[in-house]
């Protein structure tokens, strides 16, 4: 297949991404599925992983086009193939378990996009594990962070959340930020994550 | 301005190109801004309204998906029901009306042949089936059979429980005869070959039956004509 034809339609799809496009993560859904549920179940995992491991491919594919971070010369089925299979293989290392196949890369890959795929892999294990330490947050801190982080003024969130002055959110904010922090660096897993 | 409110800006493209070279340089030159830009990413990132909603649609497809499996499940299983039920009629056929009605009909008693007699050094009786009092024949030939076998006796037997329809217990009976070294054995197995078609297993009865229509016998002709009827 001539190359910039396949990289205008990875493009249109890229922009269809962005939208969020139901039809497509169906489509994409549709060929690439099959391959990672086998994938995953032939290495220790079930049907519910290769879910997750889609999912959470998807989410992190989305976020760097969203981010016009994604410059990619192959199929984005196969790019969504690949980062699913280096999201398991960190998830295996994590947990110790057995691995079963050849986690050479593929060939429809070049090597820019088989490094990128496994830093996608490892963006979305840290994303991970900061989502498991706001869990760990009080539900104020929570809700102060998320206003914060969807661009709501200071102003704006003591207002939402009854606070008594703007200088006691900024306050509670940073104070919210700093401790999510705390819990992220404090995990063993963010050392392990941070070398990669 | 506060730093994260900078940082913010940053994340979002909100600054000018000058802006942010600067901060960029500032980036370079500071590492604990650096780091803190990044923890701002990310959490940016993960609590982002845009990317929730795209996640809740990824979720939607997969449970779609998981749904319209489960339903293919079903139909396949629900398939593969019918299609073990239309097997099981085919192999387990009830036995036509009309193999029913013509083994019925070839249903006669064996004759008495013995009259009283002794066979060997056994005298058997058969006054009540003489009588055509089968269910009287059942208990005396039994008692007769219990207190020693004879391969006659059990003929005897096994006709009386089929002539008061008991075509599973007469099949014991003649299951147990040895059929070589009894002169009715042509007999034991017409006999039987209608207890078991009386019990629905025809493959077998045809088998028996089978073996009747390659010999010059009394039941060549009847067995042939069931055959017929069970094919």
């Amino acid at each position: 297949m001539d190359r910039s034809i396949k990289k205008d339609s990875t493009l249109s799809e890229l922009e269809l991404l962005k939208n969020g496009d139901k039809a497509l993560i169906q489509k994409l859904y549709q060929e690439c599925f099959r391959g990672i549920a086998g994938w995953v179940k032939r290495n220790s995992g079930r049907e519910a992983d290769a879910e997750d491991v889609f999912h959470d491919a998807m989410v992190t594919v989305y976020q760097k086009a969203v981010d016009n971070k994604l410059d990619l010369h192959c199929k984005l089925s196969t790019f969504v193939f690949a980062v699913s299979k280096k999201i398991w293989q960190h998830k295996l290392r994590t947990k110790g378990r057995y691995m079963n196949a050849d986690f050479g890369g593929s060939a429809e890959l070049s090597s820019g996009e088989e490094a990128h795929a496994l830093q996608l892999a490892v963006d979305s294990e840290i994303e991970s594990l900061y989502r498991r330490s706001f869990q760990k947050l009080s539900k104020e801190c929570q809700e102060i962070l998320n206003y914060f982080f969807n661009g709501l003024s200071i102003d704006a969130i003591a207002k939402r959340m009854n606070l008594a002055s703007a200088n006691l959110t900024r306050k509670r904010k940073f104070r919210c930020k700093n401790k999510l922090v705390e819990l992220v660096e404090s995990d063993p897993q963010f050392a392990e994550l941070k070398q990669n | 301005m506060e730093e994260e409110n900078r940082i913010l800006d940053f994340l979002s493209g909100k600054m000018t190109d000058a802006e942010k070279q600067s901060f960029l340089k500032e980036m370079e030159a500071d590492d604990e801004l650096k780091a803190a830009v990044n923890h701002s990413r990310i959490i940016r990132n993960m609590l982002s309204e845009d990317r929730a909603t795209f996640s809740e649609a990824v979720m939607d497809v997969i449970h779609e998906k998981r749904a319209k499996k489960s339903k293919s499940v079903y139909w396949i299983a629900a398939s593969l029901s019918l299609l073990l039920a239309v097997t099981i009629v085919f192999f387990w056929r009830q036995p036509s009306d009309s193999v029913l009605e013509l083994a019925d009909r070839y249903l006669e008693p064996h004759k008495d042949m013995l009259t009283n007699r002794a066979d060997g050094e056994v005298q058997i009786d058969l006054s009540d089936y003489k009588n055509g009092d089968y269910e009287l024949a059942v208990k005396s030939l039994s008692n007769q059979l219990n207190s020693q076998y004879n391969a006659v006796t059990a003929l005897y037997l096994g006709v009386s429980y089929l002539l008061v329809d008991e075509p599973a217990k007469a099949n014991i009976v003649f299951n147990e005869i040895d059929k070589s070294k009894i002169i009715f054995s042509d007999d034991v197995l017409w006999y039987q070959s209608l207890a078991l078609i009386k019990m629905n297993r025809l493959e077998e009865a045809k088998s028996l039956l089978k073996l009747l229509a390659e010999q010059q016998t009394v039941y060549k002709e009847k067995s042939i004509k069931l055959m017929e009827l069970i094919n």
